[in-house]
């Protein structure tokens, strides 16, 4: 059951990444996501302010299901030793990625942005991946 | 990004009376993803921040622990 979660965690933590990628796009994924919650496309300055918002959102809650992976295998006493010791280094690589985005998202420079939603989600793709093949 | 996630929850779906941790996860990415508010977004954004902050710290505690033990 633990590894059944801990999978299903991470495909909704790398949709989520997706998600985050998607929205890099701008204006054509603003109209998906208003269509997606079935209301009509607000205006164009809005639309990528709120998608940055969900964007970092997006990313945050990817690091979120990520770590209750691991934090499940850990608990579950499957994740030990050295496995421990190497996963507590992509977790850290993971976090400090996403302070890297809530930086930039302060800062409000589209091109930080972007790349550093990209680097957080494979960052996390990673943490992911090695709760997975460990759990 | 809504209709992603909930395109996923057959998926889950014999998954969440087992765990308290995801079941408050996948709402707390549903009504977060939804908000066409930014202000709503705004503060979700920084609740989700100081969770995964906490959370990070705990995690990292508990693989030093595991760590140690392995």
């Amino acid at each position: 059951m633990k590894k059944l979660l801990i999978s299903a965690i991470a495909a909704l933590a790398l949709a989520g990444c997706t998600a985050a990628q998607l929205a890099e796009n701008g204006a054509r994924v603003a109209a998906a996501t208003a269509d997606a919650v079935g209301v009509a496309p607000p205006a164009s300055v809005t639309d990528q302010t709120v998608l940055d918002e969900q964007a970092a959102l997006a990313a945050e809650l990817a690091y979120k299901a990520a770590r209750l992976a691991v934090e499940t295998g850990v608990d579950a006493g499957v994740i030990t030793g050295a496995t421990a010791a190497r996963i507590a280094e992509l977790d850290q690589r993971a976090y400090l990625a996403l302070a890297v985005v809530r930086q930039a998202y302060s800062a409000g420079n589209a091109t930080s942005y972007s790349q550093a939603l990209t680097s957080a989600r494979a960052a996390i793709t990673d943490l992911m991946a090695i709760a997975k093949k460990e759990s | 990004m809504l209709t992603t996630l909930l395109k996923l929850l057959p998926v889950v779906g014999s998954i969440v009376a087992k765990s308290d941790d995801f079941i408050g996860w996948f709402n707390d990415a549903k009504a977060m993803l939804s908000s066409q508010d930014q202000e709503t977004a705004q503060a979700a954004l920084a609740d989700i921040q100081a969770d995964n902050d906490e959370g990070h710290a705990r995690l990292q505690a508990k693989l030093q622990a595991a760590s140690q033990a392995g």
